[in-house]
């Protein structure tokens, strides 16, 4: 930290490599959590596995990655109906005889797709209106803080399933019913801070060498306020992931897209829920799994930007 | 640095800076519960009421008084960095009071501001070359590899050396005199002709505080700086200052060359402040002024000149005759029955009497139990029995009536006192003749 003996480096390091050493102080803070560090692995799984889900073709080198999935997670009657776990269906089958593993396996893809396009954007419109909102103030603030306050008033699921009934249940549109939704709370909170952020000083050293608005705003305060950001991107992608499944489990998916909510309504509508269990607790389980993991990891980079949290353990 | 000279009265003497009757006044209650409940309120802190002052070429000028008199918000203002409610600005003879676009751009280049807190005031994401190359950048100045060398040539005028190894750091690694001095470096970029620097040392340790000083002074010189030194220590100002300007509540007191202020303070505050210097020459008999009473709520000023409440040296009011310290003991009680303060009963409790007298309030007040004139002394006496009587309305019309001082109404004109120095107090009205001494 700041003392006057070890301020005067060796030589010169350049600005990226110092950002670098920044990152990685960052990241310290996974060191010697355990349940961040259980998130992380378990993401890159998750990530790992959505990627690798379906065979990958390489056109121009002519090589084709082979998927992870063992059979086609659409094709029917590769085992028999309800087939409890074998060995050659180490999950069990549908009843119309597909693969329960291969389904799995397919719809992180989607489930991953879904959560991280829907946290992005709607951490995106969420961090700018509240930035607009907080630095402009006076009738930008009052007109932005009521548009939040009413999105706030919408409950989910309903707002949702009235959007893709007109709409149509594609992916796009479920994404867009749920960055509609999500970006409520990044906005307050980021307005919040760069409420505070506003009065500091270092704000005024901008004005006070002609600096713009956009350039305020955009390089001086974001900066500051993007730790948060990414804070609340980690929980937008557990929310986003859940708000899918209940999309698709109350059967207003993308009939298209195979995802792990839309594997439990099929399992609902087959009426087999009692009967096969292999069919219903892995999607369950890797729904829960998921986003366990990212709100692990939302929890410790919460102690990046609240240090007082690392004292409290 | 030179003896300043005189003031130009005619006003042909163009300024670096000037301000004419700035104003800057923070409303309160803006909350929307208190506009509904109590409608729109015109109430404002005055924080800056009504200053003028120009600053001259090359010279520096500081700016003293006790905190919260609004030495800031006058300085801040006068730059634009604040909004100013009212007045006229004017920058090396051109009106910037509402200059905006590329006017107001142009000015940017040439004031510059250092910040009182070195910790707050860089931001944390910039490293050293990146903040103080921003200003460049912002204006478009040069071609990228002058940028560069411009960067590495003020951090070295800024005292950082060498420059290549504080290039990359950013300000968390860096301790309150290196920020203070990468503030200064980003200020100097641009190389400005006019420096407002506010409080610049009081956040930092003592033991670099004089090296930062004097890194002002020479770049200074060097430059051919005007600077204005904000600071409520008026050792510190004398150091710095070709003149130095008093302020009081919102309001400038006093101007004049800093060894004046100094030796020869004229305003009352300025006198009260200077004493409660301490002073290093043991020979100097120079007695405390003790300043009594709170300073007053900047929402609701006191009318006339706004030191009167605590002023020692408060003018008497015509045909009485009184000892000075009685007199500013009599205002205070005054001052209490017209707000209808006064409560017998509650000084009886105070001092376990049998019952409520005269000589307990005056005992309370610290006036003594005869004045020395005798006329006076009569109206007092029948002030305090109509207050003993319940009768708070005649007594505070007698009071308010009789022992009135010009102190207390009216605009408070500036008066030239010598041919450098000028004051804001009766006492140096020469149509009037209230001089004491
Ligand atoms: S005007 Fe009166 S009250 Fe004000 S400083 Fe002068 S003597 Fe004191």
């Amino acid at each position: 930290m700041s003392t006057d003996t070890d301020t005067t480096p060796q030589g010169a390091v350049t600005g990226l490599e110092k950002r670098i050493e920044q990152l990685r102080d960052g990241l310290g803070v996974f060191k010697g959590d355990r349940l961040g560090q259980i998130g992380i692995a378990l993401v890159l799984v998750f990530v790992f596995v959505g990627v690798f889900a379906r065979p990958i073709t390489i056109e121009f080198l002519n090589v084709t990655i082979p998927g992870l999935a063992p059979h086609d997670p659409n094709a029917r009657a590769v085992g028999g109906r309800l087939e409890p776990p074998s060995l050659a269906h180490p999950l069990g089958t549908t009843q119309l005889g597909r693969d329960v593993l291969s389904q799995l396996i397919a719809g992180t893809r989607v489930t991953l797709l879904v959560g991280s396009l829907a946290a992005f954007m709607a951490v995106f419109i969420g961090t700018n209106v509240g930035l607009i909102s907080a630095y402009y103030g006076g009738w930008v603030d009052d007109v932005l803080m009521r548009i939040t306050d009413i999105v706030y008033a919408v409950p989910f699921l309903p707002f949702a399933i009235v959007l893709v009934a007109i709409v149509g249940s594609s992916i796009v549109n479920i994404i867009g019913a749920i960055v509609l939704i999500l970006w409520r709370s990044t906005a307050r909170v980021i307005r919040s801070q760069v409420l505070s952020h506003k009065q500091r000083p270092y704000v005024e050293s901008a004005e006070a060498i002609g600096a713009s608005d956009v350039r305020i705003m955009y390089k001086h305060i974001l900066p500051n306020v993007l730790p948060l950001a990414f804070l609340y991107a980690a929980f937008a992608v557990g929310y986003a992931v859940i708000a899918e499944a209940s999309l698709s489990f109350l059967g207003f998916g993308d009939p298209n897209m195979l995802s792990w909510g839309e594997m439990i309504f099929t399992v609902y509508t087959a009426d087999a829920i009692r009967q096969a269990w292999w069919w219903v607790f892995p999607p369950g389980i890797a729904i829960t799994l998921f986003v366990m993991s990212v709100f692990f990891i939302g929890r410790t980079l919460e102690k990046v930007i609240n240090p007082e949290l690392r004292h409290q353990e | 640095m030179s003896e300043a000279t005189g003031r130009v009265v005619d006003g042909s003497e163009t300024y670096k800076l000037e301000v004419e009757d700035l104003e800057k006044h923070f409303p309160v209650n803006s909350g929307i519960v208190s506009r509904i409940l109590r409608g729109e309120s015109d109430q404002a802190v005055r924080a800056v009421d009504g200053v003028s002052l120009g600053i001259r070429e090359g010279e520096a000028f500081g700016l003293a008084g006790e905190s919260g008199c609004g030495k800031t918000t006058l300085g801040k203002s006068a730059i634009r960095l604040l909004e100013p409610t009212g007045g006229k600005i004017y920058f090396d003879g051109t009106e910037i009071t509402n200059a905006s676009g590329a006017e107001i751009n142009r000015f940017r280049r040439e004031a510059q501001i250092i910040h009182q807190d070195p910790y707050q005031s860089l931001n944390p994401r910039f490293t050293v070359y990146e903040w103080i190359k921003e200003p460049l950048d912002v204006h478009g100045i040069g071609t990228a590899e002058e940028r560069d060398a411009r960067v590495y040539e003020t951090i070295e005028q800024a005292g950082l050396k060498p420059a290549e190894a504080y290039a990359p750091e950013y300000p968390s690694e860096l301790s309150g005199g290196e920020r203070q001095r990468v503030g200064i470096a980003r200020a100097l970029a641009l190389e400005p002709s006019f420096l407002l620097a506010d409080e610049p040392a009081s956040m930092l340790d003592v033991s670099i505080r004089a090296s930062i000083l004097d890194l002002f002074k020479r770049l200074q010189t060097d430059l051919g700086l005007t600077a204005v030194y904000i600071s409520h220590d008026l050792s510190l100002l004398k150091h710095m200052c070709d003149r130095i300007g008093i302020m009081y509540l919102g309001e400038l007191v006093e101007v004049a060359p800093a060894d004046e202020i100094i030796n020869d303070p004229k305003h009352p505050y300025t006198q009260a402040l200077v004493s409660s210097v301490p002073r290093i020459d043991p020979d100097e008999d120079r007695e405390r002024i003790e300043l009594v009473g709170e300073v007053p709520d900047p929402v609701d000023m006191p009318s006339g000149c706004r030191f009167h409440p605590r002023c020692p040296r408060i003018v008497q009011p015509e045909g009485y005759d009184f000892d000075q310290d009685d007199w500013r003991a009599v205002v205070n009680l005054r001052r209490d029955v017209l707000a209808g303060d006064v409560d017998p009963e509650a000084i009886r409790r105070n001092r376990d009497d049998d019952e409520a007298s005269a000589l307990a309030i005056r005992d309370a007040y610290d006036v003594p139990d005869r004045l020395a004139d005798a006329a006076a002394d009569d109206v007092l006496d029948a002030a305090l029995s109509d207050v003993l009587a319940g009768d708070s309305n005649d007594a505070a019309d007698v009071l308010r009536r009789e022992f009135a001082t010009p102190c207390e109404s009216g605009p408070i004109e500036t008066h030239q006192v010598t041919p450098t120095q000028e004051a804001a107090c009766v006492l140096y009205d020469e149509d009037e003749p209230y001089t004491l001494e």
